[in-house]
C-alpha cells in the first residue's frame, strides 16, 4: 500500500513527466482493490472484471491531469471504476442481454468448487439491484464511509443510506443462518 | 451511519465469501501499459536543446558583461536593478529548462 507522500510523488511524475514507470506502480498498488470491486459487481466474472479494471486504469491515465486532489486518489479511481461499470451495463442493456449474463456467471463459475456459504452469499448479492450491490460492495467490502460512497456513485448520502438499509435487510434475511 | 453488530457480521461474512482478486498478476500492469496511447514523439528535441544552449550562452555573456562593467568599490542603484533582473531571468530560464527536461526524461533515457 502506497503512503500519501509516495502516491503524490508518483502522480507528480505521471503528470509532469508522463512517466509510464510511475503509472505502472500506481496500477500495481490499486489493481487488486479495483479488480475485487468489479468481481463483486459482476458476480465473480474474472475475464469481465479484468477488462473493466484495465479500462478503468486507462481512463485514469487519460484523465490524470484532471485529478485536482480535492478527494483522495483512491476515491477518484473508484469513481472511474463505478462509471465504467455503468457504461458496461448500459451497453449490455442496449444489446438486450439483460441479467442472464450474471445468472450464467453464477452457474458457470466453478459452482461445484464453492462452499455453501459462498453460494449463499453470491445468491444473496445477486438478489440486490445493481445500485444496492455497488453500495454494499463499497460499504461492507471496501470499508468506505457513506460520504465517500456518495462521492463515488454520485448519489446523495440519503439515497446511499436508503440503498444500504434495504440491502442490509435483504441480506440479513437471506443470510440469516450465516450471519 | 453508525455501524452496528449486524453490519460488522455482514461485513465479515461478505469479505470472507465474496470473490477476491489474485494476489499477484504480473501481466495485468503490462497489459494496461501496452494499451496506453503512444507517447507523442518530440521531433523538435534537437532544436529545443540548441535553443537552450544559445540562451545559456547569452545569459553567461550578459553576466560577464555585467561584472566587467561594475566600477570597483562602487555599487550604483542601476547595478542593483540590473543584477536583480539578471537573477530573475536566469532563475526563470533554469526553471523552464528543468521542467522541460523532467517532462522529456523518459525520452532522454
Amino acid at each position: 500500500m502506497l503512503s500519501r507522500v509516495e502516491e503524490l510523488k508518483l502522480l507528480a511524475r505521471c503528470v509532469l513527466g508522463d512517466s509510464r514507470d510511475a503509472f505502472g506502480q500506481i496500477v500495481e498498488a490499486y489493481r487488486s482493490d479495483i479488480t475485487r470491486f468489479f468481481l463483486n459487481l459482476t458476480m465473480g466474472d474474472d475475464a469481465l472484471s479484468d477488462d473493466l479494471a484495465q479500462e478503468t486504469f486507462i481512463k485514469a491515465y487519460l484523465g490524470i491531469r484532471g485529478f485536482r486532489g480535492l478527494s483522495k486518489f483512491r476515491t477518484w479511481l473508484y469513481r472511474i471504476a463505478y462509471n465504467e461499470y455503468y457504461t458496461y451495463l448500459r451497453k449490455r442493456h442496449e444489446e438486450h442481454l439483460g441479467d442472464d449474463v450474471i445468472a450464467d456467471n453464477l452457474l458457470a463459475d466453478g459452482h461445484g468448487a464453492m462452499s455453501d456459504a459462498q453460494i449463499d452469499v453470491r445468491t444473496a448479492m445477486q438478489s440486490l439491484s445493481e445500485q444496492q450491490r455497488a453500495v454494499v460492495t463499497l460499504f461492507y467490502i471496501e470499508d468506505l464511509p457513506i460520504r465517500k460512497i456518495s462521492d463515488i456513485t454520485g448519489m446523495p448520502q440519503g439515497t446511499v443510506k436508503s440503498h444500504l438499509s434495504r440491502a442490509k435487510a435483504k441480506l440479513a434475511q437471506l443470510l440469516e443462518k450465516d450471519v | 451511519m453508525k455501524r452496528d453488530e449486524i453490519d460488522d457480521r455482514l461485513g465479515a461474512l461478505l469479505k470472507e465469501h465474496t470473490p477476491q482478486a489474485a494476489d499477484s498478476n504480473e501481466w495485468f500492469t503490462r497489459k494496461v501499459l501496452n494499451r496506453l496511447p503512444p507517447k507523442p514523439k518530440r521531433s523538435y528535441t534537437w532544436l529545443t536543446v540548441a535553443t537552450y544552449i544559445v540562451c545559456f550562452a547569452v545569459c553567461i555573456m550578459v553576466w560577464l558583461w555585467f561584472f566587467l562593467s561594475l566600477t570597483p568599490g562602487i555599487i550604483l542603484v542601476k547595478d542593483v536593478v540590473v543584477a536583480a533582473i539578471l537573477v530573475a531571468v536566469t532563475v526563470a530560464l533554469l526553471w523552464y529548462v528543468l521542467r522541460s527536461m523532467l517532462r522529456s526524461s523518459e525520452a532522454w533515457w
